[in-house]
């Protein structure tokens, strides 16, 4: 059998044991587990009978080095790292993931993200790669066997895909801090106009992208899905924060099916934040004119 | 190989974005029909083929628009892709993202920060913007010594994809020198910029592509006197 692209002599019985249960209950680890460890036994062909014999003892210890490490470091609610943590949910890929307190950064996030000092960071092997776009993009060409394709696979559809999110980052997330924490009255008004606009010109995109389908990508989640993922519990909870109606079965039908569709996902159900904890949360982080 | 019919660019001479595409085009060694826009007046073919932003760069493939000069460059590299032209973005996923990851910080910071300093409207305003975009410039430096891997660009032994998000604001450097005798890229602060500067100006795939200073003086006055109050 193959392991992690080694291959085991017959003879070798692998069990896969989760070694660290979850201390803590958060949205962004796998239910099960936090780590995997395999354990490889010999079994004595007369009997059955299971024993960690040395050679298997050593494979062991090779397997154990081979075994692909991820991690994330994100926030539970932060839109471009809750975009990551969907990706490699929807991949079904298991990472150890780290919750930051922005106000009080951990000594890997800023040797991991010196530029920038900004989470997401996915560390893979102990290698960092930051920006959550081209995050996206490493999974999706690194872990181009597991689970579903992230990008298109035709050009034209893959430009189109990165256009929009380019857009997604630039006329809806960025227009929505404005107007949620805009300093003035006025630059709160012109962020709420914008961010109006945005979803509009993004019910448009949803429906030349899915062309009748489900989500961004068709049939299946996509590029797109993950990343306007990220700003689902924040558009859900715009109302309450803001004042503000963003979508309505009026103007943006599509969207709204399609958030519904998409939070219905056992990925998405893992990963998103709760609407009502979120807006609690920035309520209060507000009202302390604080860093969210 | 695609003929003229099948490809046109929307563009304008002195945009950073728009030389960006030229010269991913030219190291495809791609012909295309070039069609110059006013973005003061702008023409309906780029408001039909970029209804959403109205802006340049728009390369028309076959009568599909595809838009944003970094996603353009991608699309480039995978429609014109193995054999013999040169590839734009490196072959390994960790380097890939890695250019993507600087391309990203090219747009996000580097770029405000030269066209603050182009449309400043106070000295101090201008003090402030040169000072961020030297900041940005050092944080550059960094990045060529890892990436260039003591090779002659940022792809290596020859210009890549980070080459090209970068090296299309150059020309902008200089016109921001002539402007206001501000020297952003110098050997002093960012020795191996300077030098890669010089190697990709002299680059074949991106030499007859940059264009001529006093074209983008004149196009800043105009800027200027549009938005500055």
């Amino acid at each position: 059998m193959a392991l992690h692209g080694l291959t085991l002599p017959p003879w070798v019985d692998v069990w896969a044991a989760r070694t660290r249960p979850v201390a803590e209950a958060s949205p962004m680890t796998r239910p099960a587990g936090r780590q995997s460890a395999h354990f490889l036994y010999s079994s004595s062909p007369a009997t059955g009978q299971r024993t960690q014999s040395p050679v298997a003892v050593q494979v062991a210890e090779e397997v154990a080095a081979k075994v692909d490490e991820l991690k994330l470091l994100g926030t539970w609610r932060g839109p471009f790292a809750l975009r990551v943590a969907l990706a490699l949910n929807f991949k079904g890929l298991i990472y150890e993931y780290q919750e930051e307190d922005l106000a009080n950064k951990s000594d890997l996030l800023l040797e991991s993200n010196p530029v920038n000092k900004k989470v997401p960071v996915l560390i893979h092997n102990g290698v960092p790669i930051c920006e959550s776009l081209a995050i996206l993009e490493y999974i999706d060409e690194v872990y181009e066997r597991r689970g579903p394709s992230l990008l298109p696979a035709d050009p034209y559809e893959r430009a189109r895909a990165r256009f929009w999110a380019a857009y997604i980052d630039n006329k809806l997330v960025a227009p929505w801090w404005k107007m949620f924490v805009g300093k003035t009255d006025k630059d709160r008004d012109e962020g709420g106009k914008q961010t109006l606009v945005a979803v509009e010109t993004l019910e448009g995109a949803l429906e030349e992208c899915s062309k009748g389908k489900p989500f961004f990508a068709g049939d299946e989640v996509g590029y797109l899905d993950v990343v306007m993922g990220g700003m689902v519990a924040w558009v859900k909870g715009t109302e309450e924060l803001c004042g503000v109606q963003l979508l309505d079965t009026g103007k943006t039908p599509r969207l709204l099916a399609w958030m519904e569709q998409f939070g219905e996902l056992g990925p998405a159900k893992v990963v998103l934040p709760d609407t009502a904890r979120l807006v609690e949360f920035a309520k209060t982080k507000r009202a302390q004119k604080a860093l969210i | 190989m695609a003929r003229e019919g099948d490809l046109k660019l929307l563009g304008l001479v002195v945009s950073p974005f728009v030389v960006r595409v030229r010269m991913a085009l030219s190291m495809k060694g791609v012909s295309y029909e070039y069609i110059e826009q006013d973005v003061f007046n702008k023409s309906e073919l780029l408001i039909r083929y970029n209804p959403v932003h109205k802006k340049v760069p728009v390369l028309i493939h076959h009568g599909k628009p595809i838009c944003e000069s970094l996603a353009i460059v991608e699309y480039v590299d995978e429609v014109w892709g193995g054999g013999a032209p040169p590839s734009i973005l490196p072959a390994d996923p960790y380097e890939r993202a890695t250019a993507r990851f600087w391309a990203t910080y090219v747009d996000d910071k580097l770029f405000p920060a030269w066209i603050g300093v182009m449309k400043a409207a106070t000295e101090e305003e201008k003090a402030e913007k040169v000072s961020q975009t030297l900041a940005v410039l050092l944080h550059l430096e960094e990045a060529f010594a890892k990436c260039s891997n003591g090779k002659a660009f940022f792809g290596g032994d020859s210009v890549g994809y980070l080459d090209l998000a970068l090296g299309c604001n150059l020309f902008w450097f200089e016109t921001l020198r002539e402007m206001f005798d501000v020297e952003l890229i110098d050997e002093g602060r960012t020795p191996l910029l300077a030098s890669w500067a010089q190697r990709f100006g002299e680059a074949a795939a991106v030499k007859d592509l940059v264009p001529n200073v006093d074209k983008a003086v004149e196009h800043a006055k105009k800027m200027r006197r549009v938005f500055v109050h």
